[in-house]
């Protein structure tokens, strides 16, 4: 309890150093941006961390992150200073101030709460999360060591588990407690920027007599963003409790959840009939994983799964920073005057603020990057639209931009200058397509609420006229892209026979709500009307949905799941924009239907007619959410715990303290040698060999991760996938493997020195892992090593000391 | 020749102003000499003087952070290799505090800063660290004197870029007083012109520190920021931080705070009008933030900060509550006090009897210490119900704040040998094991070995030996070893005989309040640990 009043305590602190900044980017949002004090305390703390850590100005450890708060506490008092308030706008900012904090304390004590059901960090890539979390907060210098690569920097975005790392650090909790306080601090700032964002975006999209109904858009925003998920749970719920239509199953792509047919094995049901579930909810292992997985050959995760699954991922600790963007862009638009080099030098504090925005978010997730660049960039040339014709608007708007985004790249030069990215260029996507069935159950609610724009804002077939003609394009343009690319390869007739009659209706549904969307978005801005931010996302989340069906950015899994990583990410992002977009839209529905008195239209009768299916969408999207968390947390049965470590305690008690004594006594620059995760097995005539080489997604690497102590290798694919899928890297890391199997299993203790030394190694560990994966004996370490820690059969062996302390 | 007598108006006289700056003044002094002479090294003195000394045999030892007194250190030390010459140092420069504190006495006022200087003077904290050579030790000193330097002649560019220059090589005492003063806006507005010196300094500073003073390069060195860093890591004092607070350090910081309640309850927002008010009021909260972060480390600092930002709160506060004594409805008053006091020192006897037992008494004891707290309560009732007897009310609440913090103080300054502060400290025994491996049972062609567990405690008591070597294994060429106590000894070596202790911890009252009233009652009561060793020798043939 005191780790999470810390925790909570830090990030009202953090909160304290982002409102100033909050309050001079988003003055004219209803809560004066108030709801973004958090996320951006902790964007403008780590960075000044990051940067003054390369510089070795600032120590490593706690006390480095608690003087960056502190240098960061003064600055935010020099801008509170500056701060000219309005007469009233104290109030303002206080009342904003007091919803931000009672928002972001309710998500976060209720996400604690439900993630302490299942607070283990184990499994699935949680691992590799904790190590991020741990090298950012133990790393003696920075750009961090990659523990799971003795010797080399980290080769990942990893600006996310900075940030839950100063959280941590300024609140004194361990990374495996942090990781869930992590979880629930980004949870709770994704709800307040929420709120902040739409509830901006509604006002401002509303006519002065409506304005009330705003207060309905941070309500949906959060259903539709946090909560809502896949409709396939729906299906999942009849089918656990033997309610299923074979047509109706198969109609919509979810007959994996049908009973196996005679002789059928996979893709079905294969349990006995009756036997689905033991309480009124789905009690299948996981049967909420295969809501990620609709779409065949790729993930669609969307928030909701990504709380409840728990991996504190890079994209999901960058849903805050998002949103942020998503806001600085909306505010952006908004604002008035030309957006120019001049004006980026008469203001240089805003193109200033975009390039540690926006350069945080390449750091962060570097996929979200570019889309929120993208929309930057559309978003000020809009604004100068207003005001000059295209091509100055263009000109001007790149004057601002270009200074921006050159100072971008300089703050974050630290990071870019380490980090390898495997992106290898953009394909055409030529397997098949996403079936409409698929896309709706996953899509379908954002996407049908993100739609309700063009019912609401409507301006009218004549006006939507010459902008529908421009906004073609943004349907036009990525198929062109898709055909040129295709037919460049030569695959261009296998592409479009592979995607399926379904995978093109599917396209079609997307380019036209795409054009929709966009067409409707220009026609607002022409207008000036407030509703031109609110469509524009709507356009923009459609447009990745769209953008993902026909392209791909090349990665490693392109060889087996081409698509994979680019659907991920683009459809995570359009949830967002999606969500916020549809936040308005459902707030200017009611706006038409609920009022009395209004004169009856066609477009009002539509309008009433819309409530109840967008009612009924809504309630469907938020079955996930209620039979996943019963799921998950066995009926909210299961013993309770914060720290992600609690069940090593219980299940290994010597490994826990295996891992403690490594946290307490071997200094955070050390390697040591832990088992490559390899399993080798004595053979008939008494030789060791290879059993199994698999690494990846075990408790390989496991000192490392959870100390952040560096280790000759860990998991061996993503070190590939991180660095590159080429021969010499194979070699190499491959090289590291069978040298750290050599330690234990070598006859000669020469050789295990020498090996340790090579890898500049002092200690070396024999647990769980090491027990369990080689046959033994081991080489008799206490012949030539010291003994340093001992509990039950684990021991730690440390290299024996020697060092001159005074002069011979 | 006739005798005249001297006129009244020709004869000197002294203002009780003068008389009280006096007095606070040299009892600051005397403290701190008695302090000078009687403390014990240890703790983060200990740490310090060893750092400083591998930096004066040009060894790499992360103890040595380059604040500028360290780097005084390590060059007084080749001297004069005793703690004396540092210490004298740093007794030097905090003698400057009140004169400091004189300057300054129109911008905090005369009678709160006589009272801070008195604060100060009897603080355990500021005894056991103000005249003891620590790494920090220049900290309040310069923080102070910057301020009457800035107070007496205004921001001109040389006070600035010395002070910067100070500020940066120092501790990390000051940072957050800069914060707290960056926080209310007391550092004014800075152009380029006025900040160019302020950079200068603390970049010559940083420039200085990272050469090690002359030594060499040490890469890139913020002295206050590694020093507060290190705090969070080290094992400066066997207590945590946060029981060194609530064993020494909660009196000043009740006064300040009753000060700054009283403040707001009696001019509720004007209190922050007042700029010193303000100023002392963030930086005070902001000591506390740093004791509640640091609480579960063994930093004594942060308290030393706590103490230092009560200074001139409860300064203000003690001047308060004279002027208020001296208007207050002591006829009203002094039936209700005489009862509250006399209550309290009935009540003592049991509570000290408890203590003693180490449990609660009989039923009947029980009671009557219930009655006579409720005598207690009602007296101070009776007492804060008049605006008029009210500051009497305060009185008795300071005495119990001030007896155990001033017992304290004495305690530290005399250096009671089972005082927790500072501690851990090194002992004799360590230094006759230096006796050993310098004298003649050593042989001249080995080296001493000491076990890595032992090695950071006997770099001090060793100074000066040469061929010391840390190791977890005993090489061929050992003559001496120093060991883990409780083995046998190796191989052609015998064990030097005696009880070896290579260093002494003293350990704070352990439960809960009847402990600690048992402490207070005897301050000898504490069990006292040792870090035990073995001294072999090689075997002659």
């Amino acid at each position: 309890m005191e780790a999470v009043l810390a925790a909570w305590l830090a990030a009202m602190l953090l909160g304290a150093v982002g409102l100033p900044f909050a309050v001079s980017l988003f003055r004219r949002f209803p809560d004066a941006g108030a709801g973004f004090a958090v996320p951006l305390g902790l964007l403008f703390v780590s960075l000044p961390y990051f940067l003054l850590r390369v510089a070795d100005l600032l120590p490593p450890g706690r006390g480095g992150f608690l003087l960056a708060a502190a240098l960061m506490a003064a600055v935010a008092a020099r801008v509170a200073r500056r701060l000219r308030l309005r007469p009233g706008e104290s109030r303002r900012i206080a009342a904003g101030a007091m919803v931000a904090l009672g928002l972001f304390t309710g998500a976060f004590l209720v996400y604690t709460a439900f993630r302490s059901y299942n607070a283990d960090i184990t499994g699935t890539e949680q691992p590799m999360d904790l190590l991020f979390l741990n090298a950012a907060m133990v790393a003696p210098e920075y750009p961090p060591h990659d523990p799971w690569l003795a010797g080399e920097p980290v080769s990942y975005y990893y600006f996310g588990y900075l940030q839950v790392g100063l959280l941590a650090s300024i609140a004194g909790v361990p990374a495996s407690t942090a990781y869930n306080l992590g979880l629930a601090a980004t949870f709770a700032s994704v709800a307040s920027s929420l709120v902040s964002l739409s509830w901006a975006l509604a006002r401002w999209a509303l006519p002065s007599p409506s304005r009330r109904f705003a207060a309905a858009a941070p309500a949906v925003a959060l259903a539709l963003v946090l909560f809502v998920g896949s409709l396939s749970a729906v299906f999942e719920w009849a089918a656990a409790h033997e309610h299923y239509s074979e047509p109706l199953y198969r109609a919509f792509g979810v007959e994996n959840l049908l009973p196996c047919a005679p002789g059928q094995s996979g893709d079905c049901y294969a349990g006995p009939p009756g036997q689905r579930t033991s309480a009124w909810y789905p009690t299948e292992y996981w049967f909420w994983w295969r809501g990620s997985r609709v779409i065949p050959g790729t993930i669609t995760e969307f928030p909701f799964f990504s709380f409840l699954l728990g991996d504190l991922h890079p994209h999901v600790m960058a849903l805050p920073l998002m949103t942020l963007a998503a806001a600085f862009t909306a505010a952006l638009w908004r604002a008035r005057g030309i957006l120019s080099w001049r004006a980026a030098l008469r203001s240089p504090w805003q193109p200033a603020a975009a390039a540690i925005l926006f350069g945080g978010l390449a750091f962060q997730n570097t996929w979200d990057v570019v889309t929120f660049s993208a929309l930057l960039s559309l978003a000020a040339v809009a604004r100068n639209w207003r005001v000059q014709p295209p091509a100055r608007a263009i000109l001007a708007a790149a004057g601002w931009l270009v200074p921006g985004g050159i100072l971008a790249m300089a703050l974050y030069a630290p990071w870019w200058l380490t980090f390898s990215s495997q992106a290898s260029g953009l394909y055409a996507y030529i397997g098949e397509g996403t079936r409409p069935a698929h896309a709706f159950l996953q899509f379908g609610v954002p996407l049908a609420f993100a739609s309700l724009g063009l019912l609401t804002f409507w301006p009218g077939a004549r006006r939507l006229g010459p902008p529908a003609t421009i906004a073609g394009w943004a349907a036009v343009f990525p198929f062109i892209t898709w055909v040129v690319l295709a037919a460049m390869r030569g695959d261009l007739s296998t592409a479009a026979g592979n995607r399926g009659t379904a995978g093109w209706v599917t396209l079609v549904l997307y380019g036209a709500l795409t054009w929709g969307l966009a067409a409707l978005a220009l026609a607002l801005v022409a207008r000036r009307s407030g509703a031109a931010p609110a469509a524009g996302l709507g356009a923009a989340g459609v447009l990745l949905l769209y953008g993902a069906e026909l392209l791909l950015v090349r990665d490693v899994f392109y060889g087996s799941v081409p698509r994979l990583n680019t659907v991920f990410k683009l459809s995570y992002q359009a949830w967002l924009l999606l969500g916020i977009s549809g936040s308005v839209g459902a707030a200017a529905l009611l706006a038409r239907t609920l009022p009395q008195g209004l004169p009856s239209s066609p477009a009002r009768s539509l309008a009433r007619l819309t409530v109840p299916v967008a009612a009924a969408l809504l309630a469907a999207g938020l079955v996930y959410p209620l039979l996943a968390a019963f799921n998950r947390t066995d009926g909210f049965a299961r013993p309770t715990a914060i720290d992600g470590l609690a069940w090593l305690r219980t299940a290994d008690p010597g490994e826990y303290d295996l891992v403690r004594w490594v946290q307490d006594h071997v200094p955070p620059g050390a390697v040591l040698v832990e088992a490559s995760g390899r399993r080798w097995v004595l053979g008939p005539d008494g030789t060791r060999r290879l059993a199994d080489a698999g690494v990846d997604y075990t408790d390989a690497g496991r000192i490392a991760s959870r100390t952040g102590r560096q280790v000759p290798i860990g998991w061996y694919f993503h070190e590939i996938q991180w660095r590159g899928d080429s021969p010499a890297n194979r070699e190499r890391f491959l090289a590291r493997q069978e040298a750290v199997d050599l330690v234990y299993q070598s006859s000669s203790p020469g050789a295990v020195v020498e090996t340790m030394r090579g890898f500049g190694a002092e200690y070396l560990v024999v647990g769980s892992v090491e027990l369990s994966r080689y046959p033994g004996p081991f080489p008799d370490f206490d012949a030539f090593l010291d003994r340093v820690f001992e509990t039950g059969r684990y021991r730690i062996y440390r290299l024996p000391h020697y060092e001159p302390v005074s002069p011979p | 020749m006739t005798m005249q007598a001297p006129s009244v108006s020709a004869r000197r006289t002294v203002s009780a102003a003068a008389l009280a700056w006096a007095v606070a003044a040299a009892t600051y002094a005397a403290m701190r000499l008695l302090a000078f002479v009687k403390l014990p090294v240890g703790g983060l003195e200990l740490w310090s003087l060893s750092g400083a000394w591998q930096a004066s045999d040009g060894l790499d030892d992360p103890r040595y952070v380059p604040t500028l007194f360290q780097s005084l250190t390590a060059a007084l030390v080749r001297i004069d290799d005793s703690e004396t010459l540092p210490r004298v140092a740093a007794l030097a420069a905090s003698l400057t505090v009140p004169v400091s504190l004189y300057l300054l006495r129109r911008r905090i006022g005369e009678p709160a800063a006589i009272a801070s200087v008195l604060v100060l003077a009897f603080d355990p904290l500021q005894l056991a660290f103000g005249p003891s050579a620590t790494a920090a030790a220049f900290d309040l000193p310069v923080l102070a004197g910057g301020l009457a330097a800035w107070s007496a002649l205004g921001p001109r560019p040389p006070v600035v870029a010395v002070a910067a220059f100070l500020l940066a090589t120092a501790g990390p005492l000051p940072l957050a007083f800069l914060l707290a003063a960056a926080l209310v806006g007391s550092l004014g507005k800075w152009n380029v012109r006025a900040a160019a010196p302020a950079v200068g300094g603390a970049a010559a500073g940083v420039l200085a520190a990272s050469f090690g003073f002359g030594s060499g390069w040490v890469g890139i060195t913020v002295p206050p920021f590694d020093l507060f860093a290190a705090g969070f890591d080290a094992a400066w004092s066997t207590e945590t931080t946060g029981r060194l607070v609530a064993l020494y350090a909660w009196g000043p910081a009740a006064l300040a705070v009753g000060y700054l309640a009283i403040r707001a309850a009696r001019d509720r927002t004007s209190l922050l009008d007042d700029p010193v008010d303000r100023l002392a009021a963030t930086w005070f909260g902001l000591c506390i933030s740093w004791c509640v972060v640091a609480g579960g480390t063994r930093d004594p600092l942060p308290v030393l900060a706590l103490v230092a930002s009560a200074a001139p709160l409860a300064g203000r506060g003690f001047a308060w509550l004279i002027e208020a004594l001296g208007s207050a409805d002591w006829r009203r008053a002094g039936w209700p006090l005489a009862g509250v006091l006399f209550a309290a020192a009935t009540l003592l006897g049991p509570l000290l009897d408890w203590a003693r037992l180490g449990r609660v008494g009989p039923g009947s004891e029980v009671v009557a210490v219930v009655v006579l707290a409720g005598v207690i309560a009602g007296g101070l009732t009776l007492l804060l119900r008049r605006p008029a007897t009210r500051p009497v009310a305060v009185l008795p609440l300071a005495v119990a704040a001030a007896v155990p913090w001033l017992s304290g103080g004495f305690a530290v300054a005399a250096g009671s040998p089972n005082e927790p502060l500072p501690s851990p400290v090194t002992t004799v025994q360590a230094s006759e094991i230096r006796d050993i491996v310098t004298g003649p049972a050593r042989d001249p062609s080995g080296v001493v070995v000491i076990h890595p567990s032992l090695a950071d405690a006997l770099t001090w008591p060793l100074r000066g030996s040469r061929g010391l070597v840390a190791a977890s294994r005993i090489p061929p060429n050992a003559g001496i070893v120093i060991w883990q106590a409780g083995g046998t000894p190796p191989d052609g070596f015998r064990t030097f005989e005696g009880r070896w202790a290579v260093l002494e911890e003293r350990r704070g009252p352990d439960g809960g309040f009847l402990d600690y009233l048992r402490w207070l009652a005897n301050r000898n009561t504490l069990p006292v640990r040792d870090l035990p060793a073995a001294v072999y020798i090689r075997e002659q043939p």
